[in-house]
């Protein structure tokens, strides 16, 4: 009985003490993760934090029927089905190059992941001077045509009334302003991504690998059977990455454009950053968990397309 | 190595007590950082109040300006400038100016033994930079005397010394600070340290210079000062320092202390400090350990250099007193405080008209808990003026249940943001945790938020208000989408555009059509003759979107319209203008011709001019010197006049004294609140300022029977035209009255869309985009910005 009790209150204890030491993190998650989600959620339920009124799902149906809304969802959609699918072939294509034999292979390997070194606000000035109108792509783009004659891109054109306008593209205030957002997004994810999957592709079972190229397999086939259904895990994570990191590029782009940028540039962020500024915090909460949930809904699916095609080679 | 269970336990102890000493100490980096000070609003109950006594002076004459005031010991004294009144049945042909006198008077804190010694000036004008009491209970003071003669002017700065029954005791000249030739001379400040030296900083010819004088009078020192001083204290640790403007490596002008080294007779060493809005500063008091008091306007507060910490003393509302200038602060040797006050208080719808108002209160340290216990009202705003303040002193003296403590936001303002105390408001507001009573600007989109209480509702069941009281069409343009009135300002202004009639009263009506047809027709080089001599293309742009209804944006609809060929239209009209003026609109450059000016003379046709109050017609009238017509701005449905809300005042939805609110509130729109300086909103204040802008002004009678008014006044506009004023006409009456009534459009400033716009139009005025390019961009931007708010 004795021994009983003292085992007893040896084991709680020792749950005493890890508990004691669990507790500032489990403080900590719980007052700024835990906590503030239901805070938004409260907040998107009522009409005025000063009213405090329930109205429910008033303001997730205004903000769904928001132009503003609406038209942000499509650009950041349009844009992550352009930088995501990219970064993540662009990167796995890096990363078959770099596993071959070929000169230099450690330095190009730094060369892409040094991107990732490269403060926000360098970056922006970079991109600034190489896309403004008078900037270094368009005076390259300038210097192709007129060299090659492949195309004429003069800087300057007379107008029917005498007027001379400058007809370079402004990237930033253009129909094409999102090439130059996913120039960059690539540009900084490209080396992570690679990295990972140089990591994948090292861990893929030599021989298997063996096995398929003396049945007479050609390298497209064994990449394609054998390859890529060991990196179909790195793939999904890398998507998920990707897709995370493409809601991320905002920050960049605020600093280059301001918090209401021309056309295709305006996405979700740029919305929620905007309600917040101008302190409705329940068209910024209704936002946020709508956004939510829709990335919760494709992370889910990209788990089922996962699991389908990768289950079997998974340890 | 083998451990044992019980040495694992004791590890686990200590790294326990290591992981919560770190927390502990992580902790203690939370609070006041070095330089943010403690947040006084937070800190608006302190443990002791400061009661306020008013104490009866003697008559002072409305026309006496009392420049100054000093305690010593436990006497107050304060001094003023008495001009002799010749009278209206003086013999002007043999009459000798009389300089004007200096009267020094003093009294006890509780206002009695007060006495009085006049010193006669030695020239027209005489001016007291500073005064301050010896060790010997004498008086001493620095007087300026200038006079002015064809020839020019002439100054001299001297030092005197008088006993309390008005014998001089010492007088001397003081040399090498005025100079030589001077037409123009003024000093704004001298301090006393408490070594002898003197400080004086004064205008001149050549700027503002810093004079050193030690206590022989002596010149030890003098320094350029760039910009202008805000005061002159000293320091617990005797230094004297000056408090200046300077611009930091980010170019803000953040102020600083530099210190004065009377041994090298230059500056020292420069302090900064994080104080935005410092009014006044002092010394300490004994025992104080704080390095020097400043007054902000609101509170009273000892400063520390080195931390930042403020350590409130008082509050001056609290204290009743509305500190919005004019008032002189003594600490006596018992710990008691003496404000003079000395305000200006103009007659109703004039700024010219009305007189200075002396009061004389002695404040008292008294414990908080002593007092009676009432519920706290809270009122908050930015900069709040004079009205505000008397109002709610006048609310705590009637009150017995209830108090309205004032927050005042402008203390979050720093030097690189100064809309932080706006913001700061705005987000207590949005998270439910802001004021009872907000004042401020009217802000369409704050109204329309639906975080303030319909104010109708209190209207329509107040006993003496009624929405018939004011101006509907003043009432409507404040109302919210919803019809309801979210804020209220009892006042308004208007802007509108002017051109005289012979030269546009031919013009019937005016659209936003008719000015870009009467532009387009018009060279480049008379662009300035239409509109004014100021007009950049930038600012034409955002007067245009202001001011022009419903035509670019219309707010109520959310909807933008600017990629329509009248933006464009206008767009290429203001790439015409100039994108600078080499001037920068300098009214004091030699041969400034002013619009009013050009007006008369034919060189402009319209001027864009605000009417602030009812006299301002008259002073219109007046300056163009002609019959003139009010076309209004120009909009897509006609001309208009544009409405400018004064500083408006709402109650907060989540507040749960919303009648002890209103009853606050209620008093700005009740008939006896006096509207000094601008258009009241009730209908009968209006009346009355109309009445009282059409009286005629005092005159006094020469013996030749010739009648001269005594009011109104005149004034240079420039090199080339005085305006005289003279009481308002029945027919500027109709006419004004006639704008009023038909106002019914609010010009709104939107700072985002501003930005926006001129952000956009760079390009194209350097030539890299076209204007329909720039309407496109701009409409894309500016309509995602509208959507924002749906």
């Amino acid at each position: 009985m004795k021994a009983t009790l003292v085992k007893l209150n040896r084991k709680l204890g020792d749950k005493l003490y890890s508990g004691a030491f669990l507790a500032p993190s489990f403080i900590g998650v719980m007052t700024f993760f835990i906590a503030p989600f239901f805070v938004v959620i409260y907040y998107a339920m009522i009409d005025s934090p000063v009213r405090q009124n329930f109205v429910w799902f008033d303001n997730f149906e205004r903000v769904l029927g928001n132009w503003a809304f609406q038209t942000a969802a499509q650009h950041t959609i349009m844009f992550s089905a352009i930088a995501v699918p990219l970064a993540v072939a662009l990167a796995l294509g890096l990363a078959v190059l770099l596993e071959q034999k070929i000169p230099a292979k450690s330095q190009l390997r730094t060369f892409f992941l040094s991107p990732m070194m490269v403060p926000v606000a360098s970056i922006v000035l970079i991109w600034q001077v190489l896309f403004h109108q008078n900037g270094a792509v368009n005076d390259l783009l300038s210097t192709i045509g007129s060299a090659t004659g492949w195309f004429s891109y003069e800087r300057f054109y007379t107008l029917s009334d005498g007027r001379v306008i400058n007809q370079w593209i402004d990237w930033f205030s253009s129909g094409y302003n999102q090439f130059p957002i996913v120039l960059l997004f690539l540009w900084k994810n490209l080396g992570y991504n690679m990295i990972l999957f140089m990591a994948a592709l090292n861990n893929i079972p030599k021989d298997l690998i063996e096995v398929a190229q003396i049945e007479g397999g050609g390298a497209f086939y064994i990449f394609r059977t054998v390859k890529m259904r060991f990196l179909s895990p790195t793939i999904l994570f890398v998507t998920i990455l990707s897709l995370i990191n493409s809601f991320r590029v905002f920050r960049e782009v605020f600093l280059l454009t301001g918090a209401h940028p021309y056309g295709g540039l305006y996405m979700l962020q740029h919305y929620m950053n905007n309600m917040f500024e101008a302190l409705d915090f329940q068209s910024l909460a209704a936002a946020a968990i709508i956004m939510c949930i829709v990335m919760i809904g494709i992370i889910g699916l990209l788990f089922l397309i996962e699991s389908r095609y990768g289950k079997d080679v998974e340890g | 190595m083998n451990v044992t269970p019980k040495k694992k336990r004791k590890i686990a102890s200590l790294g326990m007590l290591l992981g919560l000493l770190a927390l502990l100490l992580m902790l203690t980096a939370c609070g006041n950082r070095e330089g943010s000070g403690v947040n006084m609003n937070d800190a608006i109950v302190t443990e002791y109040v400061y009661l306020s006594q008013h104490i009866d002076l003697p008559d002072i004459s409305e026309d006496i300006q009392i420049q100054g005031s000093v305690v010593h010991g436990d006497r107050i004294f304060y001094y003023y400038i008495e001009h002799y009144d010749p009278g209206p049945d003086t013999d002007w042909d043999n009459w000798v100016p009389v300089p004007p006198q200096i009267v020094i008077a003093s009294m006890l804190a509780d206002g009695t033994d007060q006495r009085q010694i006049t010193i006669p000036a030695a020239a027209d004008s005489a001016q007291i930079p500073g005064l301050r009491m010896t060790e010997d209970g004498n008086v001493a003071l620095l007087v300026l005397n200038s006079s002015w003669t064809m020839q020019g002017g002439e100054h001299t700065l001297s030092y005197m010394e008088y006993d309390l029954q008005g014998n001089r005791v010492a007088y001397q000249e003081i040399q090498g600070v005025i100079p030589a030739g001077s037409d123009w001379f003024s000093v704004d400040q001298a301090f006393f340290a408490d070594d002898g030296y003197i400080v004086l900083s004064a205008w001149g010819e050549r700027g503002m210079d810093i004079f050193l004088l030690d206590s022989n009078l002596s010149l030890t020192g003098q320094l350029e000062m760039e910009s202008g001083t805000q005061g002159i204290t000293q320091l617990r640790d005797g230094r004297v320092v000056m408090m200046a403007w300077e611009e930091d490596d980010r170019q803000n002008w953040v102020n600083v202390l530099r210190e004065i080294d009377f041994e090298a007779g230059n500056w020292g060493e420069t302090i900064t400090f994080s104080v935005t809005n410092v009014r006044q500063m002092f010394p300490v008091r004994d025992g104080d350990p704080f390095d020097l008091l400043i007054d902000d306007g609101t509170h009273l507060f000892g400063y520390t250099l080195a931390t930042g910490e403020r350590a409130l003393i008082l509050n001056w509302i609290e204290s009743e007193l509305t500190a919005d200038w004019g008032y002189y602060v003594g600490f006596l040797d018992d710990g008691r405080i003496s404000v003079l006050s000395n305000e200006w208080v103009s007659d109703a719808g004039s700024h010219s008209r009305g007189g200075f108002h002396t009061a004389f209160m002695t404040l008292t340290r008294t414990p908080r808990a002593e007092l009676p216990e009432r519920t706290i009202i809270t009122l908050g705003g930015v900069w709040l003026s004079s009205d505000v303040r008397a109002e709610v002193i006048a609310f705590n003296r009637a009150s017995q249940t209830h108090q309205i403590q004032v927050r005042d936001y402008s203390i979050y303002n720093t030097n690189d943001d100064w809309r932080a105390g706006n913001l700061r408001l705005l987000a207590e507001l949005a998270v439910g945790d802001g004021p009872d009573i907000i004042w401020g600007w009217y802000d369409a989109t704050l109204a329309n938020r639906g975080m303030f209480a319909d104010l109708y509702a209190f209207i329509d069941a107040d006993p003496v208000l009624n929405r018939s009281d004011f101006f509907p069409n003043i009432l409507a343009a404040m109302e919210t989408a919803d019809g309801s009135l979210s804020m209220v300002a009892n006042s308004f202004g208007l802007e509108t555009m002017v051109g005289m009639t012979d030269a546009v009263g031919h013009i019937q009506s005016w659209t936003l059509a008719d000015m870009l047809e009467l532009l387009e027709g018009t060279d480049d080089a008379d662009m300035e003759h239409i509109m004014g001599q100021w007009l950049t293309g930038e600012n034409f742009l955002s007067i245009m979107l202001m001011f022009s209804g419903r035509e670019f944006i219309d707010w109520d609809e959310h909807q933008a319209n600017l990629n329509s060929d009248a933006f464009i239209h206008l767009l290429e009209i203001a790439a015409r203008l100039p994108q600078q003026r080499e001037d920068d609109g300098n009214n004091f450059r030699q041969n400034f011709v002013s619009d009013y000016t050009r007006m008369r003379r034919g060189e402009q046709l319209l001027i864009s001019t605000g009417i602030w109050n009812p006299s301002r017609y008259s002073e219109l009238a007046a300056a163009l010197g002609g019959d003139f017509t009010v076309l209004g701005m120009p909009t897509g449905e006609g001309g208009a006049h544009v409405i400018h809300l004064g500083q408006s005042v709402g109650i907060n939805a989540g507040s749960d004294h919303q009648d002890e609110a209103w009853s606050f509130v209620r008093q700005f729109l009740l008939p006896d609140f006096r509207v000094e300086w601008s258009i009241p909103l009730r209908i009968d204040q209006y009346d009355a300022a109309i009445a009282n802008a059409m009286a005629p002004f005092d005159v006094w009678v020469d013996e030749d029977g010739n009648e001269w008014p005594t009011g109104g006044g005149s004034w240079w506009v420039d090199d080339y035209l005085q305006i005289e004023l003279q009481p308002m006409t029945e027919e500027e009456a109709r006419g004004l009255r006639a704008i009023v009534e038909s106002a019914n459009m609010t010009g709104r400033f939107d700072e985002i869309i501003m930005e926006m716009v001129q952000e956009e139009i760079q390009p194209f005025f350097a030539g890299d985009r076209t204007a329909a390019d720039t309407a496109r961009i701009l409409q894309n931007r500016i309509q995602t910005y509208l959507n924002e708010q749906r």
